[in-house]
């Protein structure tokens, strides 16, 4: 990415760790994405990743980490549906929910909004909350089909909150 | 006869007014502050433009038609013609407005350059107003049929911006491109 050229050299030595580290043990773009947004405080906005900001300045690491951010958000959101939709399904089975109940809840709450980044391009948030509509409504008709499946209105009840997935640095 | 004709003046003073009206209208769109390094203006320059054209590239492009129509499902299908025309008269939107920008920058510095010349002038605006033409002609298309198909002129217009933002640097010397 043409913005590695610009960023400080200690941001970048960060971003590398980071990158190495973390995001390698990743499979999926769109699991990557969803763990760097997840280092992000809902109410401040900042990154923070306790590994990372004991390795390096606390803000070179919130520094690396935001451009982490924006370029995995790129990568996704450029995504053609067809990667992104099997990415979802992944993810989906990752998060072990039942998969009615999966999709309704992302349909509704559209929980995958925090993980557009703070300074996004309007147009690429616009066009990454747009695929990811398109690739919930193509999961949703790959599911067995059932009597009540189109209407997703009601939310079957979860047996206990589940978290994203834990990966440590 | 006489009232076709009459007809006719009356549509073109309509799209003439549509035009004006439009160009009155902004919309800053790209939002760059937040990312790192933002002095260096060629490379953020640079990765904009191409984080621009893969926006063109994907909501233009066919490949995702092709994926939703072998799925199969009429409500699916509907969904990205819907979701694709939003994004695509999004994009042509704002390299309109982009264009819109670097007119009024060009025209900021051109009343003050002293060495400017009548057919660099004619031909920025030869492409200006060829550029706005594109952009309500695809804009229409895409309104009507949906952007795919539409990949062709969208790169047109790209192209042309390019060529508006390479081109007001030749005829006023130092004049910056507007990273909008």
């Amino acid at each position: 990415m043409t913005w590695r050229k610009v960023l400080p050299a200690d941001v970048l030595r960060a971003y590398e760790d980071f990158s190495s580290r973390s995001l390698a043990r990743i499979p999926s773009a769109l699991e990557r994405l969803i763990y760097i947004a997840s280092t992000r405080d809902y109410n401040s906005g900042l990154y923070h990743h306790e590994g990372l900001a004991a390795r390096f300045d606390p803000l070179a690491a919130a520094k690396a980490l935001e451009y982490a951010h924006a370029g995995v958000f790129r990568e996704v959101s450029l995504m053609p549906l067809s990667q992104l939709s099997d990415e979802l399904e992944k993810y989906m089975q990752s998060a072990k929910e039942e998969p009615l109940a999966f999709l309704t809840a992302w349909q509704e709450l559209e929980p995958y909004r925090v993980a557009i980044p703070m300074h996004a391009d309007p147009t690429v948030a616009e066009l990454f909350v747009s695929n990811i509509k398109i690739a919930l409504a193509v999961l949703r008709y790959r599911l067995p089909k059932e009597p009540d499946h189109q209407s997703g209105a009601s939310l079957p009840p979860s047996p206990a909150p589940r978290s994203l997935p834990q990966f440590r640095s | 006869m006489i009232y076709l004709s009459i007809f006719a003046a009356l549509l073109l003073f309509f799209a003439l007014v549509m035009l004006v009206a439009r160009s009155l209208y902004w919309e800053p769109d790209l939002n760059i502050a937040g990312l790192p390094g933002t002095n260096a203006a060629g490379q953020i320059d640079e990765a904009n433009d191409a984080m621009s054209f893969e926006i063109l590239l994907r909501a233009f492009g066919d490949d995702d038609q092709r994926f939703i129509t072998a799925l199969g499902d009429k409500h699916v299908e509907r969904l990205l013609l819907f979701e694709r025309k939003r994004i695509a008269l999004r994009w042509i939107r704002r390299k309109s407005a982009e264009a819109r920008s670097l007119m009024r920058e060009h025209a900021n510095r051109a009343r003050e350059a002293s060495d400017l010349t009548v057919s660099g002038e004619a031909r920025l605006a030869f492409r200006y107003m060829e550029l706005l033409l594109l952009c309500e002609v695809l804009s229409l298309s895409v309104s009507l049929f949906g952007p795919a198909g539409l990949q062709k002129f969208a790169v047109q217009t790209n192209m042309i911006l390019s060529d508006i933002k390479r081109f007001g640097n030749v005829v006023v010397p130092g004049a910056d491109t507007v990273t909008s």
